[in-house]
């Protein structure tokens, strides 16, 4: 693969775990902290 | 520009789930506190995604795939300016602002270094800055839905904003976190695909370089270097400790917590600037007679399938609408925190504060969207304040976080005033007909150097007498 396909993929790999992150920690914050209390 | 039945049902879903998160926020909201800083205790991951939300508008998206499809990557090495501006940020300023207890505006951290004084000029200045930029927003706003919908600007642009004024005060800043992480987790979904299925597309990475004009891909493109450097110098500058910024700093458990999570979205917010290039030269391969700004949108319309696309479409709205609130919040706290509590009722209690930054929402609100729509010369001349924040306020809060850190005051009281009004004349004068730019120097850049140079002359001259009156330190509440 060539750098700027590289380049290209990971940004995109980051991305989705960033959104992925975010999900999973939502979700956990809901756990610990449940927003009618 | 139009969309299909399920698109707008989608689109039209997103408003109620909107207005939802707003009441369940209103009842997480109880206390002043909860309404301006998340009750501090804002998770890592919230912080995170609020930046993310807030510094991705209508400008990190539409706009910039537009600057990609006619400059190409040099808009990349321009950009940078704002990465090393949060990861600058995150690494040395935000942690130590959070470590110097319960803060809540930039006024609250100029009065702990330089008193009163320097208190009332920050929150005028900031109060400025926020009704500003939120007007700004108020017309993207309405500009996407009139893309989106094709219907006309006007009634667009009070829907829009009647419905952001509405949730953002019924839940402070807890309806602006969750409308943020909403927004953020669909946008950047959204995009990231739309980039991948564009560059699939124009058949792959390596056919798109190699189909591309070579000057796209040239890093100083067709760009002077001085156009670069004065890009690169607004990106560094012009959002560096921006109220709305700041207020999120104060509002994590810690100041560990604020480290991580403004650190975390610096760098990443370089990564997401790479796929939105992407997506701009994908679009210059695909789509060779398109109106710039319609490179985005019109990739999200032809490429992406049923439903995504009013998903994506929903976001774009939603990075306006999500830069808007938090604006329009960060506004109502410091008007509550800076003019109401400083100058017309001292001993507040929390049950009034909240009260009046509720009212403070509905009126800036109000007066954002009057302004917008029916001022614009006045308007015009307000946006003159965004420019101002960099060469008034930046340079004496960064000197007093970086010499003294949260627990000392090393730098003199009386030296932040003179030092704001010298770096704001410096920056006006220097872009006027009068004066003219000398030496190419960006009139920002001349008032950065002019407020330092005041600050090291007026710190001299005054660091022997006591701090007295306006002048005296305030404390801050550990915490």
């Amino acid at each position: 693969m060539s750098f700027w396909g590289l380049l290209f993929y990971v940004s995109t790999a980051v991305v989705y775990i960033a959104v992925g992150a975010t999900v999973v920690g939502w979700i956990r914050s809901l756990r610990s902290d449940p927003p009618h209390r | 520009m139009s969309l299909g039945v399920v698109d707008l049902a989608i689109l039209l879903l997103y408003f109620v789930v909107v207005i939802a998160l707003g009441y369940t926020a209103m009842r997480k909201t109880k206390r002043f506190d909860d309404y301006a800083v998340a009750g501090r205790r804002l998770p890592v991951v919230f912080l995170f995604a609020t930046m993310a939300a807030t510094a991705t508008g209508g400008a990190a998206t539409v706009g910039r795939a537009s600057q990609a499809y006619q400059a190409g990557i040099v808009i990349f090495a321009a950009t940078m300016g704002f990465v090393l501006n949060q990861l600058l940020s995150g690494l040395f300023l935000a942690p130590r602002i959070r470590a110097i207890g319960k803060l809540y505006t930039v006024g609250d951290v100029m009065g702990f270094y330089y008193g009163r004084a320097a208190r009332a000029l920050t929150g005028l200045l900031s109060f400025l800055y926020s009704v500003t930029l939120f007007g700004v927003q108020l017309l993207a706003m309405g500009r996407i839905l009139q893309t989106i919908t094709g219907l006309p600007l006007v009634p667009l642009t009070i829907a829009g904003s009647i419905v952001t004024v509405i949730y953002t005060g019924l839940g402070g800043i807890w309806a602006v976190i969750y409308t943020d992480l909403l927004q953020f987790l669909v946008l950047a979904f959204g995009i990231t695909t739309a980039a991948v299925v564009a560059v699939h597309a124009a058949g792959g990475v390596d056919a798109l370089v190699s189909g591309l004009d070579p000057v796209l891909l040239s890093p100083a493109g067709t760009w002077p270097t001085s156009q670069i450097v004065a890009v690169f110098v607004a990106f560094l500058l012009g959002e560096a400790l921006a109220p709305y910024f700041v207020q999120r700093y104060a509002a994590t458990k810690s100041p560990s917590d604020t480290r991580w999570g403004v650190t975390l979205f610096g760098a990443y917010y370089g990564f997401y600037t790479i796929v939105v290039i992407a997506l701009g030269l994908a679009g210059a391969m695909l789509l060779s007679d398109t109106e710039p700004d319609l490179v985005l949108t019109t990739i999200v319309r032809d490429f992406l399938p049923l439903g995504l696309k009013g998903l994506v479409f929903a976001a774009l709205l939603a990075a306006v609408m999500s830069t808007g609130d938090s604006i329009l919040n960060n506004a109502s706290v410091i008007f509550t925190r800076d003019i109401y509590r400083m100058f017309l009722r001292h001993e507040a209690s929390d049950a009034r504060m909240l009260l009046w930054a509720r009212i403070s929402t509905l009126a800036i609100g109000a007066a954002g969207v009057a302004a917008a729509l029916s001022l614009p010369d006045v308007f015009q001349l307000l946006i003159y304040t965004y420019t101002l924040w960099a060469p008034s306020i930046v340079p004496p809060l960064v000197v007093a976080l970086l010499w003294g850190g949260a627990r000392q005051r090393r730098v003199a009281p009386r030296a932040a005033v003179p030092a704001i009004v010298a770096g704001m004349t410096t920056t006006f004068l220097w872009g006027t007909p009068l004066l003219g730019e000398p030496l190419g120097i960006p009139p920002v850049v001349a008032g950065v150097f002019a407020n330092l140079l005041v600050l090291y002359l007026a710190h001299t001259a005054t660091r022997n007498m006591a701090p007295t009156g306006i002048f005296r330190a305030e404390e801050v509440e550990a915490g």
